[in-house]
């Protein structure tokens, strides 16, 4: 059940993200944050939420569009999906629930896995980055972060055999978990 | 498992030619050097010709499970309990090979050996004819190998068990095979490990002293208040597979927050670096120069010729061996080199490449490693060390 609910809760969030004020949301956004604080993926959420607050600021002036209202959504969103994570039991109670046929729910897993193996080889990445040129800074990020895009292009074809063979496997269960 | 005139080839090379294999139960082992196309050629008996872009001909029967030697090819889990379920492991196998009790626990935070055990019990619980395994031996403490060679023998006597390693010293009792291009030759494979000899014995000084060092993973405590010493040369821990061999090699590093204190007495521009237990996965650029040069800096072209290695070549087209031992070869310009497994990824003649390296340059190693040839080459120059239970042991030499 607890991955209906996590559905649900990013389900709202996002409608909400589009009804509340902005100094609502930054209050909402601000208590979330505190309480999650370790979960929170801090270095995306704040380049994300800077990178359209200034786009907007600059590209606003002529559409009338103020920069804060935009970059308020965006850190919720941001702040609200890093703190509801999916377990990989939850994600087939999610597929099985809405009763996602195999040609949908195969794919989400794909990109479930490749998820996980991004955010494992993110640390894997930066520790070896540290060791061998001292601390991380800012322009670096470039260099990891191109690297690891290379690093799961190439492991595409291994995490799909994975799942590959256990197909039959993850059937079984989403039709278990469907009745 | 038949396979008759089996021809494996690759974006229009052909990699492989007459492969002949047919047995109906017991071990065979088929040994070949990094890059031969072992991995190709399981695949291709399992038929996932597709996934690997390879054209195979020829006749195969088999009705096999499989043992990839990355894991990243097998397990798809969150946790060791959805990993279970999916690939319906057989409890007994996870007994067995000392994973009971890990239902909970996250695949990511599992050890290198670990994750390779799980990946064993799921070849072992399928109810196929045949199981091919890659590598099973690297990553396994000699405890867990030798329980897997006692499984294995048991299932060999109603299964045909195909071997595939890079490490024949590991089965010195089975039937080899040599694989090379044009097919499979049999007998014994003969091979040759270097033994590093003749660094002077005094003169030790001490190179790292930990002191009241505590760790835990989340509520699984890995040290409390352990106090170490490490001197020059070279030091060897050793232990069981998710004993925190990684842990302390990664708190030595500075890649872990820690509880405690820990001191160098080293001088030199760079103190310390780490080799990850899975370097093939590490890169940041596209070639082995500007890899090695942006990590080595005026050091770049002596390390790489002991090491072996083509500064021209790609990144994408090197062997795993050729990979393991570039990313070794970029920890080389510290004081201190911590290696975690470096030999897990390396073949006969790439583990005699880092014992030359090894004693070619003359640096302060810590190196975690369950390959007790590789500590056998060293046992005269290493100190050895156990880790068991949290605690670290001096044991001398071997």
């Amino acid at each position: 059940m607890r991955g209906i609910i996590k559905v649900f809760t990013l389900f709202i969030g996002a409608i909400l993200a589009f009804l509340l004020p902005y100094a609502l949301l930054l209050t909402i956004s601000a208590v979330i944050a505190i309480v999650f604080a370790r979960k929170v993926k801090w270095k995306i959420v704040i380049l994300l939420t800077l990178y359209i607050f200034c786009i907007n600021a600059i590209f606003g002036r002529f559409v009338n569009v103020d920069p804060i209202i935009y970059a308020s959504r965006v850190l919720f969103l941001l702040i609200l999906s890093s703190v509801v994570t999916f377990t990989f039991s939850e994600l087939l109670e999610v597929v099985a629930f809405f009763r996602f046929p195999k040609s949908v729910y195969i794919p989400v897993i794909l990109a479930y896995r490749h998820f996980k193996i991004l955010e494992r080889d993110v640390k894997i990445f930066q520790e070896t980055y540290k060791i061998r040129f001292g601390t991380l800074m800012f322009k670096d990020y470039f260099i990891v972060y191109a690297s690891l895009i290379r690093n799961i292009l190439q492991k595409i074809d291994e995490v799909s055999v994975a799942v590959y063979l256990k197909e039959k496997g993850i059937e079984e269960i989403v039709e278990r978990r469907r009745l | 498992m038949i396979v008759r005139d089996l021809s494996i080839t690759l974006n229009n090379k052909k990699l492989l030619e007459n492969i002949n294999i047919e047995f109906e139960r017991g071990i065979r082992v088929i040994y070949g050097e990094s890059g031969v196309g072992k991995t190709l050629l399981m695949v291709s008996i399992a038929g996932l010709n597709d996934f690997f872009k390879i054209n195979a001909e020829g006749e195969v029967y088999a009705d096999c499970s499989l043992l990839f030697e990355d894991t990243d090819n097998q397990i798809i889990g969150y946790r060791v309990k959805d990993e279970i379920e999916i690939a319906g492991i057989d409890r007994k196998y996870l007994g067995l090979l000392g994973l009971e009790g890990y239902d909970d626990r996250e695949v990511h935070t599992l050890s290198g050996g670990e994750l390779k055990k799980l990946c064993i019990a799921e070849a072992l619980s399928k109810n196929r004819k045949d199981i091919i395994l890659d590598d099973p031996q690297s990553h396994l403490d000699s405890e867990s190998f030798k329980e897997l060679l006692e499984i294995i023998k048991e299932l060999s006597r109603e299964k045909a068990i195909l071997i595939l390693t890079r490490r024949p010293d590991y089965y010195a009792d089975c039937n080899h095979y040599l694989l090379r291009k044009d097919g499979l030759r049999k007998g014994a494979c003969s091979f040759y490990f270097k033994k590093i000899r003749g660094r002077s014995e005094s003169g030790k000084r001490l190179i790292v002293e930990g002191r009241d060092i505590t760790f835990s993973y989340g509520d699984k405590p890995i040290f409390s208040k352990v106090s170490f010493k490490f001197f020059s040369g070279i030091s060897i821990v050793t232990g069981k597979n998710g004993s925190g061999k990684t842990t302390l090699l990664k708190i030595i590093s500075g890649l872990l927050n820690y509880g405690g204190s820990i001191k160098f007495y080293v001088d030199g521009e760079k103190t310390v670096s780490y080799v990850h237990q899975f370097p093939e996965r590490v890169f940041f650029y596209s070639s082995v120069r500007e890899e090695a040069e942006f990590a080595l800096g005026d050091l770049c072209s002596e390390i790489l010729e002991v090491f072996k290695l083509n500064p021209e070549k790609k990144i994408k087209d090197m062997t795993r061996r050729e990979k393991a031992l570039l990313a070794i070869a970029c920890s080389m310009n510290a004081e201190v080199v911590c290696l975690d497994e470096p030999t897990a990824s390396l073949d006969i003649s790439g583990v005699n490449i880092l014992l030359e390296a090894i004693e070619s340059f003359d640096r302060n190693y810590i190196i975690a490693s369950n390959d007790q040839t590789f500590v056998k080459s060293l046992s005269e120059v290493a100190e050895i060390y156990r880790l068991e239970d949290g605690v670290i042991k001096n044991e001398g030499h071997n």
